[in-house]
This record gives structure tokens, sequence and C-alpha cells, in this order.
């Protein structure tokens, strides 16, 4: 009886403790840190458009960094409501809720290229109205594609669809730029047999020059309010940085370094300041200059070459750095210069722009004799190779936000 | 002919013009008509200096020398400095513009591979300008002489290591009249 006692206490207190046991094993649930989940599945959709709009949203969702699909049937975020795309046609009207708020939104267009613009659009304001950031969906990428010693000035979505190529070149032209509004790219050309910057409509059609002038026209970059172009010329005997005014027709001599050349300018978002490549010191380095005063101030200081600068919609900097042998994308905080690493490595990455997020950022990286583009992300997400036919690509340059 | 092999017949003319097209003028996406159009030579003012800036290149204006050739100047890695080595090509181009005074002068600049092409544009600028201020020490006018750069979009030779890249970064001479 005692026996059966001491074993029935000794039940008792092994179930007692079960429970500690269990706690003392770890019990681990996968998930990535901080993204809210999005569920689609009260969306009734209907035909190919409509299949093809929520194909396009759960992308673009995803590819935003701040979301992810939910797997079950629930999420944080609910969109329901209709996609409806019978005939080709897509007519929308959804409801997005979550916790803290909602909103409604449609719209009706016909084709495919207008229904995957619907699902941009959506997803920019999803990622408006519940993270008050500006969304990376309806925007494109202009980039230059490499055909043996000739190329083009190419554009594409930002999920690579809609690829168009420009007219091909016989010496491959360079450095596209976005106007504000995304309609215009500028860009280096040697059609007329020496560096010329052209400024070319993104849906196709005339070109009209920008600054041809005897000697060097690169780097053509307009200003955020569109009324400047930054431009490195060689009329003062030496590669220097301008400003030109297209309405006014005066040219602003910015740097003054005879014994060094400028490259590469880009503005930053307030369009007070000029960031740039200036080897002034011996080797190219990244300078920001006031478009005002004029007083260049030098950004870059680890690495051997620092070249390619873009400046993000929050302030940041980033540029291509060489350091430890290879290229790495870099992002630095204006203020300090303090810089950190956002390629990983193993590879050789140049060419940085910012999505209007100043969160991602499209490049380049080379494959051996080829160059594919990627997009980092600067908040930890594994780099995504943007989704192109095989190609030699170079020299990326995202737009800003788009209708 | 029947309907369906009209309407072949139009199928298999519209792909080969699209075909056609995929190198040219328009292609498969509708977007790649560049057409320049004719516009006139802007000019600006540089604020600084008054100075007029107009886009008049030589070969725009003359027809090329095809006559002369002299072997192009080599450059040391990431420099726009003149070897001495290199001088008496420049005075060879110097001696051809005073015994031809109807003769102008295109330097083109140009650059090895490695490197941002942005930057090696701008390189080979200074490649092409050091020339062209060597000229003038020489004797020449520097009205004479315009410098012009293809970075390393022109390579003089194909492929890559020392050999290669020694021979692309070089400056060129092309006389006009």
């Amino acid at each position: 009886m005692l026996r059966n006692t001491a074993v029935a206490i000794i039940a008792v207190l092994a179930i007692a403790a079960a429970p500690s046991l269990k706690a003392a094993t770890p019990f681990v649930v996968e998930k990535s840190i901080g993204k809210e989940t999005v569920s689609i599945a009260s969306l009734q959709v209907s035909g190919d458009t409509g299949g093809l709009f929520v194909n396009v949203l759960k992308q673009d969702i995803a590819r935003s960094g701040w979301f992810e699909m939910a797997t079950g049937g629930y999420g944080g975020i609910e969109i329901s409501g209709r996609a409806d795309g019978r005939g080709g046609a897509l007519s929308t009207s959804v409801q997005v809720r979550w916790g803290g708020g909602g909103f409604a939104w449609g719209d009706t267009t016909s084709g495919n290229v207008e229904a995957r613009w619907q699902a941009h659009r959506l997803a920019d304001e999803i990622v408006r109205r519940v993270k008050g950031r500006q969304g990376i969906a309806a925007t494109r990428i202009a980039f230059v594609e490499k055909n043996g010693a000739g190329g083009a000035i190419c554009i594409c979505d930002s999920d690579g669809a809609g690829l168009q190529k420009f007219h091909a070149e016989a010496v491959s032209p360079l450095s596209p730029y976005f106007s504000p509004d995304g309609a215009t790219i500028y860009y280096t050309s040697f059609t007329r047999g020496y560096p010329c910057i052209f400024g070319v409509p993104s849906k196709g059609g005339q070109r009209a020059p920008i600054a041809n002038f005897t000697g060097l026209n690169t780097g053509g970059a307009v200003s955020p309010d569109g009324k400047l172009v930054a431009a490195v010329l060689s009329h003062p005997g030496n590669p220097e940085l301008f400003v030109i005014n297209r309405v006014t027709k005066k040219a602003t001599r910015l740097t003054r370094t005879p014994r060094g050349a400028e490259a590469s300018p880009c503005w930053s978002p307030d369009g007070n300041r000029i960031a740039y490549v200036s080897d002034e010191s011996g080797t190219p380095q990244i300078y920001v200059i006031d478009s005002e005063q004029k007083t260049p101030a030098r950004l870059s200081y680890d690495g051997s070459q620092n070249v390619a600068p873009s400046w993000g919609a929050d302030g940041r900097i980033a540029y291509c750095s060489k350091r430890d042998g290879g290229y790495a994308i870099v992002v630095a905080n204006p203020a300090t210069g303090e810089s950190t690493v956002v390629s990983p490595a193993g590879a050789d990455w140049e060419d940085p722009s910012w999505a209007p997020d100043g969160r991602h950022i499209v490049c380049s990286r080379r494959d051996g004799r080829t160059c594919s583009l990627w997009v980092l992300d600067t908040e930890g997400d594994k780099p995504v190779k943007l989704s192109l036919p095989f190609g030699d690509r170079r020299s990326p340059e995202w737009s800003g936000p788009l209708r | 002919m029947n309907i369906s092999t009209y309407k072949a017949a139009i199928a298999i003319a519209a792909v080969a013009v699209l075909a056609a097209g995929c190198g040219g003028k328009k292609n498969n996406n509708g977007a790649g008509a560049i057409d320049d159009g004719e516009y006139g030579l802007e000019t600006y003012t540089d604020e600084e200096t008054g100075l007029a800036l107009t886009g008049l290149p030589f070969d725009q204006t003359r027809t090329p020398v095809t006559d002369v050739s002299i072997a192009p100047v080599y450059f040391g890695y990431d420099s726009f400095q003149l070897p001495g080595a290199e001088i008496a090509k420049i005075q060879q181009a110097a001696d051809i513009l005073r015994l031809n005074p109807g003769y102008v002068l295109i330097v083109s600049g140009h650059c090895d591979e490695r490197g941002s092409n942005e930057y090696n544009l701008s390189l080979g600028e200074q490649r092409a300008l050091a020339v062209r201020n060597c000229l003038s020490t020489l004797g020449v006018s520097l009205d004479r002489v315009q410098s012009r750069s293809f970075g390393e979009e022109r390579p003089a030779v194909q492929g890559t290591g020392e050999e290669a890249w020694r021979l692309n970064r070089r400056g060129e001479f092309a006389f006009y009249r």
C-alpha cells in the first residue's frame, strides 16, 4: 500500500514536473520579424485579367519588403471584394482592412498591361496606408543593355515586366537618369560621334539634345524641380561639374579642379545639393556640393575608389566602393560620412540607385563577363534578381512613383 | 487565294517586319524608334566667363584626312600624365598641323575596362585634353584641336589582362580638312 502510494506520489510529482520539462524544450516558430501578413482569401477573382491582377498584387506585396502573404486563411491585413477580369477588362472593387483601419479601392481598366498597373497602384496604396511609406510597385527601372561593343537604353517595370528597348547604338550609351515625373530619361549617347546628353521620352519617340558642346557632355541629371540639369562639361579645359538652365541658357560652373575630373552627379531630394565623383584627391571619391555656395565636402574615406552615388529619399547616399579587392554597395549618412556595406560578399556589385521607398536599391552584379540587375534591401531581406531574360545589363536607375 | 492562306500570309509578313525591325528603328515593343529630327545647335553662355558654348565638332563640318596616321599615345593606369616616350608622337601631330594650315585635329581619349563607365568617360577626356595641352605648348593654336572621350566604350583591343588594358589606355589622332 505504502509502495503504491509512493508510486502514486512519484507519478503525481512526475506529472507536475512534466510541464516544466516541456517548457525546457525550445519550441521554435519560423517567423520573419516585423512583417505583417496579408490575406486575399476573401477576394473574389474572375477571368484571366483578374487572375493576373491577383498574381501581380501578391508579388508586389511581398517585394515591398513590409509584408508577407498569409499561408492560412487569415492575415493581419485582409483584402476582400472582387476583381472581375472577364472579357479582357478588369473591374476591381476592393476593401482592405487591418486592426488600425481600412480603405476602399477600385478601378476599371482594359488589357493586361493596365491590369498589372492596377495591382501596382493598389500594392503601393496598401504600403502608404498601413506603413506610411512610399511604395515601389508603380515604378520603372531604366538601364543600359550592352550588345557587344554597342548597346541600348532600356526600361522595364519594377518587377521586370514590360521590357522595352530603345534605339540600338553602335557605341554603348551611358548613365540613364529619370526626370522627376518619370516621363523623360536623360542619358549620354555617342550617336553624334562624341558624348552628348539627350532626353528621350520614357514611352519612346523623338529625343531632344540637352548638351552637345564640343568636348565632353555627360552625367546629365535633372534637378527634383525639373528646372536644372547637372552635367560634366570640359570647355574650361578640364572636365568640371556644371549646372545648366535650359530656360535661361546659362551654364553655371560648380567645381574648380584643374588636376581632377568630376563624374556622376546626382541631386539631393530637396534639390539643394549634388553628390558626385571627383578624383581631385588622386583617387575617385564621393563629394557633396551645395549648388548655391559651391563649397565641396568630401564624403567618402573608406575604400580605394568610391563612385556612382545615388541620393535616397530619406537622405542617405548609396555608392559603389572598392574595398578588400572587390566592389560593394555602401550606404552612407551624409552628415557623418559613416558607411555600411549593404551588398553580400563574394561578388562585385556596382551602380546603385535608390528606389523611392528609401529602403531598396537596384544595382548591377558582375557574373563573369556580363552583369545582371538585382534589388538589394537595406532592412535585411535577401537580394532579389530582377526578372528579365538573359542579357548584359548595368547602370540601372529607379524612377520615382509613377501614375 | 482563300481567306486562311491570306491571313497566314499577312501573319508571316507581320512577323518578318517585326523581325527585321529588331536591330534597327523599331523593336517589337514599339518604344524603340528614336527620331532626332531637325534641331538647331543651341548656344549656352558660361555664366562666369560670358563665353558662348557651342557644339560644332570638326567631324560634322569637315572631311577626314585619310593619308595621315600617327600611332596612339599610351597612358599609365588611372592617369592622364603623358609619359616622356609618348611626346614624340605629339610632336609629329604638331608638325603635320604646322605644315598643313588648313588641317584641324580631334584627339579622342580612351580607357581600359576597369572602373566605373562614367568615371572613365571623364578620365578619357582628361587624356585627350592632356594631348591638346601638349600641342598648345608645341605652338599649335587651341582652336585647331578638339577633344572627345569614349571612356571604355570603344576599346582598341577586346579582352582582359595587362596587355589589352595597356593598348586601350590611349589617345588617338584624327585629322580633318
